[in-house]
């Protein structure tokens, strides 16, 4: 029954807020890029980038509805349950993987092309330290 | 009764329900024993495992 604390916090978090937490984080960071593309006289970027917040409320909200479809859910990152949750552990295995192996290729490609820059090497360094993170939280939990 | 009604009273979706009805997801012990509650029956009750 491991299961349990983790269900319960996933609930706790999903029942106060009207979308789920990832998405609230998503949005606001979108709002907060608006607010200071306004700010610094770019109205046209900021007004886009809050168009873009506004539809993603949008499709949180719409994945919220009770009759909503799993793959919409999925898409939306807004999980109803176990089985939610799981799907989407698989998809994202398979975006890591996918990063991890065409990251890899960008590095080879620009250090031929001697092009390489620590934007890049950095990027994927926090790939690596995010892996072997989840590798050892995935370890300890089960 | 129908699976959207177990779904909204075990707090799940209805993908969920049935997926488990026709073998394609086994729930966590959880929702397993959630489930058997339900129908105030046991966890073996409800899900047949075979033997190998």
């Amino acid at each position: 029954m491991s299961k349990t604390t983790s269900e319960s916090r996933f609930k706790r978090a999903g029942g106060r807020l009207p979308i789920s937490l990832t998405n609230t984080i998503l949005i606001s960071a979108f709002l907060l890029v608006a607010v200071v593309m306004v700010v610094l006289g770019n109205v046209g970027t900021g007004l886009w980038v809050g168009f873009l917040a506004v539809m993603m409320i949008g499709v949180a909200l719409y994945a919220r509805r009770p009759d909503s479809r799993d793959i919409t859910r999925l898409n939306a990152i807004e999980y109803r349950d176990e089985r939610d949750k799981s799907l989407a552990t698989e998809g994202f295995a398979a975006v890591g993987v996918a990063a991890l192996i065409l990251g890899m290729g960008v590095i080879l490609t620009l250090t031929v092309l001697e092009r390489l820059s620590w934007l890049v090497v950095g990027f994927y360094l926090v790939l690596l330290v995010v892996w072997a993170a989840a590798n050892s939280r995935a370890v300890r939990r089960r | 009764m129908s699976q959207a009604a177990l779904a909204t009273q075990l707090g799940v979706s209805r993908q969920t329900i049935n997926a488990i009805e026709t073998g394609r997801y086994d729930p966590s012990l959880t929702l397993a024993v959630r489930l058997a509650r339900h129908f105030s029956l046991t966890v073996e009750e409800v899900f047949h495992v075979e033997n190998d």
